[in-house]
């Protein structure tokens, strides 16, 4: 009786019913993407950190390029001098590094070579680089008056991506310039004490963790922005559903006080109410995680460049958060709703 | 058993019922009669433990009433008294079955059989799945008597049950009045019909708040 009950009151005012389960579930989609976002890519980023081989970027103090990058710190367990410049390769400007490739993919685990590293006169595209340049591994790329044969296709997920990589040698040979534009640099241990001893050599030193840092800070801001459009969507929906629930009850004051006549008693005529908001609670809860999901894939790739997976703990956080602010809505109604005096039927107020 | 002493019920600076002492027996129809605002109403939803008096005691089956709190009075209602409304009150979203099934989930567990069974009783069998704006005033009625009798009350109490009926349907009401007191029931009825006054077997006449009995 009490399933019937509920849900025969709900069906005779389903738009109003309908209108309230939008109301939570845009609340609830903001919960979902948040706790999405919070959980997942701050695991992922951390993850990204933990990944990063080199801590350090070792720029010329003065001059243009490092003649030599020479340093024996204990803590420096690696190096990789980088040469960048830019040519022309078919009518389109594109960024070239030079390095030695075999210890750059060491230092940088993440990276993802189709095919194989260049030797000689080979080059290794990144896979912006080789679609707009429309490259695949085997093909052949002329620089200047030089052709080189493509060993592979390079993914990164980073700005590497819009580079050709090739091999020291051969980058001083094209750009005709020697030495290195910044130096990638492994330290394990006192990392103040390796940039202090850097820049008493005379260079000047990034940590690369300050750029992974400011990602962090974006994402706390993306965090904070969005736990406050939740509050106060999760707000405009728990006041939504206090008027559905005070309508209603207003609505069925009459009902409420044959039902007290006929002896419901106040904790059976709270549960009744109470359920009517749990269904709400809980059906726009379930589809806010479904639209959370998708605003948090889109929130992921536009601004962290990262696909988020599903975590199964946010849909039962959703779910629980919008019950709770179903019941909360919903007290101040059922409290209306014990108060009706039974006696009114009998009036025929 | 109902027994009344001195019963005042006062709203604000009105005194809706004043002294008011009466006795209904065991298996008694008494009918309630009086002109409009004289307090008709008010002494039954006393009885019927919808309201609580100011002063005086009110015995019934054997209870002081009064003494009850809100939650004993709602306990107490459920299980011995069946409530009969002038406008019959049902609840519109709810078939004319489960109106009565919904006495019997307040009380204590439905029965869809028993139910039917009450409705056949009162000539509904053939209106069981009907929602309330699909049945005439009397067939409503009927469906509130069923409900009203669902949990054997020992006591009816009845608020102009045939106010708002035609000629054929309040016999049909009344026969199933009749058929209850002859089963032993109290009856208690407000009514402005001296036909039905003179079918009780007692008129308790009130007048201004005042019980001539």
């Amino acid at each position: 009786m009490f399933t019937r009950l509920v849900t025969k009151s709900l069906w005779v005012r389903r738009e109003r019913l309908l209108i309230s389960i939008i109301a939570v579930m845009l609340g609830a989609a903001m919960v979902t993407s948040l706790l999405t976002i919070s959980l997942d890519i701050r695991e992922k980023m951390g993850k990204e950190l933990r990944s990063y081989g080199a801590n350090l970027v070792v720029l010329p103090g003065e001059g243009e390029y490092i003649n030599q990058f020479n340093a024996t710190h204990n803590s420096i367990i690696g190096s990789v001098p980088f040469l960048y410049f830019k040519a022309e390769v078919n009518a389109k400007k594109i960024e070239f590094a030079g390095a030695n490739l075999e210890a750059a993919r060491k230092m940088n685990p993440w990276w993802h070579v189709e095919g194989l590293l260049p030797k000689g006169e080979e080059v290794l595209p990144g896979i912006n680089a080789a679609n707009k340049l429309g490259l695949k591994a085997g093909d052949m790329l002329s620089i200047g008056d030089k052709s080189f044969k493509v060993s592979g296709i390079l993914d990164t997920g980073t700005s590497d991506d819009n580079r050709i990589f090739i091999s020291m040698e051969t980058a001083e040979q094209i750009s005709g310039k020697s030495g290195a534009t910044l130096a990638q640099v492994s330290v394990l241990g006192d990392i103040d004490d390796v940039i202090k001893y850097l820049e008493n050599k005379g260079y000047k030193v990034k940590k690369i963790r300050q750029v992974a840092e400011s990602e962090k800070a974006l994402l706390d801001k993306t965090q904070l922005l969005m736990a406050l459009v939740s509050f106060f969507v999760l707000s405009a929906a728990s006041l939504s559903l206090f008027c559905t629930m005070i309508t209603s009850v207003l609505e069925r004051s009459r009902e409420i006080g044959l039902m007290k006549a006929l002896g419901c008693g106040n904790g059976r005529l709270a549960a009744i109410f109470l359920a009517e908001a749990g269904v709400m609670g809980v059906a726009g809860g379930i589809l806010g995680y479904f639209v959370g999901l998708l605003l948090a894939q889109f929130i992921g790739m536009e601004i962290f460049d990262m696909q988020v997976s599903i975590k199964p703990e946010v849909f039962l956080l959703t779910l629980l958060i919008s019950i709770l602010v179903a019941a909360i809505a919903s007290l101040l109604p059922i409290k209306r709703a014990i108060s009706i005096d039974p006696v009114v039927i009998l009036r025929g107020e | 058993m109902i027994i009344a002493k001195n019963l005042v019920k006062k709203y604000d600076t009105t005194c809706a019922l004043k002294d008011a002492s009466f006795t209904i027996e065991k298996g008694e129809w008494a009918n309630i009669m009086g002109p409009s605002g004289s307090g008709k109403t008010t002494l039954l939803n006393l009885i019927g433990c919808l309201d609580s008096p100011t002063s005086g005691s009110l015995l019934v089956n054997g209870i002081e009433t009064t003494k009850l709190g809100q939650k004993e009075r709602t306990r107490f209602r459920r299980e011995n008294i069946g409530l009969v409304f002038q406008q019959f009150h049902m609840i519109p979203h709810l078939t004319a079955l489960e109106n009565v099934m919904i006495a019997q989930y307040f009380h204590s567990i439905e029965d869809e059989k028993e139910a039917k069974e009450a409705l056949v009783h009162v000539g509904m069998g053939h209106r069981l799945h009907h929602m309330p704006s699909q049945l005439s005033g009397g067939e409503q009625q009927r469906v509130c008597i069923a409900r009203a009798l669902i949990n054997q009350p020992q006591i009816i109490l009845a608020d102009e049950p045939t106010g708002n009926l035609d000629k054929k349907n309040e016999e049909a009401v009344l026969d199933i009045f009749r058929e209850l007191h002859s089963e032993g029931r109290t009856i208690v009825i407000v009514t402005h019909n001296p036909e039905i006054g003179e079918i009780g077997d007692k008129i308790i006449q009130i007048s201004h708040g005042e019980v001539k009995y």
